[in-house]
């Protein structure tokens, strides 16, 4: 999956590629093995193209699958790995979610790297700094093609979680907190609101201050 | 560690130490003397109508307004009172909190995705901000305390503002809209004797020095509420007209230091009224 991938690029991408697929030679063969010749034939095209076509190709053979009534013997010998990919799981929201989750993925690498590095202090900050560029990137991404409300309100807290800590060196309980919540949020991109309240509770335990600006106003008692 | 080892927490020490404003380590170092925290469910009702109503409004403003600027427009058009001058204070805290956000955004993002208007990525920040501090906020309060008392029985179907599609409904945010009807006159013919004493105390008061607004509203709620004590036929709940509904909010705070726990410690951020109310009763008020 290339990087620069926008949800308008897969939007764009995706009628083009449709229109490159009508354009080849179609094989009536849908054996995974004739699936993965057919990708060698683009090997021309650009990754993204790659990845649609070979979505709308399980799309055909799932279509072709549910005509012959052969599902069992389909998803036994052909499908294999495939059953559990966000394609399946997903539909059509699955190339923003699979940018989504490279972008996250990206970003637990900084926190690794953070806490393998956390004996030095500057490396720690940098990769810190990076996984706040990660954050600024995912919402960015997701800004046009809102995921979740969950999701954007857990990005939105992180946010504020990293914001207050700006001026303090991070512990590593924090770093920890951070690793354990990023990783929640990629592994349940659809976002439930019981995980969302489970991983910002975690962030408060880990002493991030989630209040934000109201923390700093004065008499809130009084907005009445 | 100290020998009275209960604190009840009133509605302004409990939003004081959620939200960690300057008092917080102040609060957490008078909690950490005690072994039980209490509250009451009289607390998350006068959170609900008064401190969550605004943010619900805020957060509705935020969805429906097409910019931030729009939303402080909005806040400006509300009666000039005291209180707007409050909601426009805390508004510009959170738009002026996310814009400083927003400046620290990476160059190489921009190039990447292009830029996103600055107003819709505000937009984005402060639904979010509010959505989560709106939706937490009972839940941070359980989680500050032990117990949570509820002896007037006083709208026990109280939950957090439910969403509705990008919305929050805080409805019913006052006790006419409960299908429960609660027991508060019980509540005071059970606390008889500490209203009185209350009441009796605060008029002495009112006598030797000059009292505040809201102490004269209590006094003369608390008179009113006396006098309908003895009528069976007068229900004073939730099913009362607005007018008697407002007698009970009028007196609080007298409520709120008669709902403590006989052996609790009154924590709060209003030695003025506490200290009086308390006193009266033989509770010890713990002000910060």
């Amino acid at each position: 999956m290339p990087n620069d991938v926008t949800t308008d690029a897969i939007n764009g991408g995706k009628k083009n590629s449709i229109e490159a697929e009508q354009t080849k030679p179609t094989s009536q063969n849908i054996s995974y093995r004739a699936q993965s010749a057919q990708i060698d034939q683009t090997a021309g095209y650009s990754p993204e193209l790659i990845d649609v076509i070979k979505r709308v190709d399980i799309l055909e053979r799932q279509a072709k699958t549910i005509q012959t009534g052969s599902l069992e013997k389909l998803e036994e010998k052909e499908i294999g790995s495939e059953r559990v990919s966000p394609e399946r799981l997903y539909g059509d929201e699955s190339l923003v979610m699979i940018k989504a989750r490279e972008i996250m993925k990206q970003g637990l690498s900084h926190l690794s790297d953070a806490l393998n590095s956390y004996n030095k202090e500057l490396e720690r900050e940098h990769y810190i700094d990076l996984f706040w560029n990660v954050i600024f990137e995912l919402q960015y991404f997701l800004v046009k093609t809102p995921m979740n409300a969950n999701l954007q309100e857990g990005i939105t807290m992180l946010k504020v979680a990293l914001h207050s800590n700006r001026t303090t060196p991070m512990k590593r309980d924090e770093i920890v907190a951070l690793k354990i919540v990023f990783e929640n949020f990629m592994n349940n991109i659809k976002l439930t609101e019981k995980i969302l309240d489970e991983c910002l509770d975690k962030l408060e335990e880990a002493g991030f201050d989630l209040s934000g600006p109201l923390g700093k106003v004065e008499g809130l008692h009084e907005l009445e | 560690m100290n020998s009275n080892r209960e604190v009840f927490i009133e509605t302004t020490s409990i939003i004081d130490y959620i939200f960690k404003t300057k008092y917080f380590v102040q609060i957490k170092s008078i909690l950490d003397n005690y072994d039980k925290k209490t509250t009451a469910h009289y607390v998350k009702m006068e959170i609900k109508r008064g401190f969550l109503q605004y943010l619900v409004y805020l957060h509705g403003k935020v969805v429906r307004c097409e910019s931030l600027g729009e939303v402080s427009e909005a806040i400006n058009k509300l009666a000039a009172t005291p209180q707007q001058h409050r909601y426009k204070t805390a508004w510009e805290a959170i738009e002026e909190y996310f814009k400083s956000i927003d400046k620290t955004k990476p160059s190489d993002i921009i190039k990447k995705y292009g830029d996103i208007p600055l107003s819709q990525s505000l937009k984005i920040d402060c639904e979010g901000y509010l959505r989560s501090i709106i939706r937490r906020l009972f839940r941070n309060v359980d989680r500050v305390v032990d117990e949570i008392v509820n002896p007037m029985k006083c709208f026990v179907d109280i939950e957090s503002p439910r969403e509705l599609g990008r919305l929050f409904d805080n409805t019913p945010s006052k006790c006419t809209g409960s299908q429960v009807e609660c027991n508060i006159k019980q509540f005071f013919r059970d606390n008889e004797e500490a209203f009185t004493k209350i009441r009796d105390k605060l008029d002495s008061k009112s006598k030797k020095e000059k009292i505040d607004n809201e102490t004269q509203q209590r006094i003369s709620s608390l008179h009113k509420i006396f006098r309908l004590l003895p009528l069976n036929n007068r229900k004073f709940s939730n099913k009362e007209p607005e007018k008697v509904v407002q007698l009970c909010w009028r007196c609080g705070d007298a409520i709120l230091a008669v709902t403590a726990p006989a052996n609790a410690d009154v924590l709060n951020h209003n030695r003025r009224h506490y200290d009086t109310l308390c006193d009266a009763i033989g509770k010890r008020s713990i002000s910060y």
